[in-house]
């Protein structure tokens, strides 16, 4: 009898993480397939061979530095000037790990090392909208599995037919992205001082944006967030204590 | 010979710096046991402050048609589901850059 009630609860909640990890992650797979075959098309038209330009999604992933690596790669390759350009452009990846580690800390130390090279924008931000304070390993696999697998193929067919779609601005599919985050940020509303760390992050990314470029608004931007939030709890940090006291 | 390797040996580096920045904050904080309320309410803002970020060019910086379809989203994603959000954003700047002609 208690078998029977133990038993089948773990692969059927398990289940249900797939299918809700799908379901969060599929409106991401067309934009991410067109930036992909967008990404394979214009690396082939440089003139990089085509196990090239497929290596590099696969061996590197990270699709907006990619472009901007693609962007500076020429002769003499300035090696040290993409890696740098690299860094910054994913400097961001280093706050998601921090924030995403707590909540997977019972998950295998060799777990973690392997799904955190899958931590992309928008597997962090789903993984921190679903995850309470611990995150179903299931749910990050289905989210962040299909997105690198569809990255990597999208690159490989736009790298042998080309991109096929030309701008994706056409469809506003451009701006897929773009409401997608608009909705995860709204989901973080009920975090302490929500308002305040986004209104800070906007205020300060929207001017180095303009005087200084991408990437130094997303610096800007997280570090006025992140900042208002740790002045705005220092005051309710000592009342956090005392009711971790009571409990 | 050195010229033949440099490309696939800076895809390589590319790969990893990128991994180190995905593993770095977890690798960092997990040496530390339990965080302070400080560092937790960090944490707890980099979805929303990291996120917005990356809203703000495209919302903010590229033209009225953008920025009015930003605002509908954002009403939009108080009331209804991601699909629906989705829609409401993407059809309203469909339409809104035919009106405004951008």
């Amino acid at each position: 009898m208690v078998r029977r009630m133990l038993a089948p609860a773990e692969p059927s909640s398990r289940r249900t993480q797939i299918l809700l990890g799908l379901r969060d992650m599929a409106p991401v797979l067309l934009p991410n397939c067109v930036f992909g075959m967008l990404f394979g098309a214009i690396a082939t038209s440089d003139g990089m061979p085509f196990g090239r330009v497929v290596a590099m999604s696969a061996v590197f992933y990270a699709g907006a530095s990619q472009f901007v690596a693609l962007e500076l790669w020429g002769t003499p390759l300035p090696f040290w000037t993409i890696v740098l350009a690299v860094l910054a452009v994913n400097f961001r990846h280093i706050l998601y790990s921090a924030a995403l580690g707590r909540r997977t800390r019972h998950w295998p130390l060799s777990g973690r090392l392997l799904a955190f090279a899958g931590l992309t924008d928008p597997v962090f931000a789903l993984s921190e909208y679903r995850a309470g304070p611990r995150l179903s390993a299931a749910y990050y696999v289905a989210v962040s599995g299909p997105l690198y697998l569809a990255w990597v193929g999208a690159t490989g067919v736009g790298a042998a037919f080309g991109s096929g779609i030309g701008d994706p601005g056409r469809f506003s599919l451009d701006f897929v992205m773009t409401a997608y985050f608009i909705f995860l940020v709204t989901r973080f509303r009920s975090r302490p001082n929500a308002f305040w760390v986004i209104a800070a992050s906007a205020l300060a990314a929207l001017p180095t944006w303009y005087f200084a470029g991408a990437p130094w608004h997303i610096g800007a931007g997280a570090f006025a967030g992140i900042s208002v939030a740790v002045l705005l709890a220092g005051g309710t940090g000592a009342r956090s204590d005392e009711d971790e006291a009571a409990a | 010979m050195s010229g033949e390797w440099q490309p696939l040996l800076l895809i390589l580096a590319c790969g990893l710096v990128t991994y180190a920045t995905r593993i770095g904050g977890d690798v960092i904080l997990s040496r530390f046991g339990r965080l302070s309320p400080r560092v937790e309410a960090a944490l707890d803002a980099v979805p929303a402050a990291v996120m917005t970020t990356l809203i703000v060019p495209m919302a903010l910086a590229t033209g009225a048609a953008e920025t009015l379809a930003a605002i509908l989203t954002i009403l939009a994603s108080l009331r209804f589901s991601m699909p629906v959000t989705l829609i409401v954003g993407v059809g309203s700047l469909f339409v809104l850059r035919a009106l405004l002609g951008s």
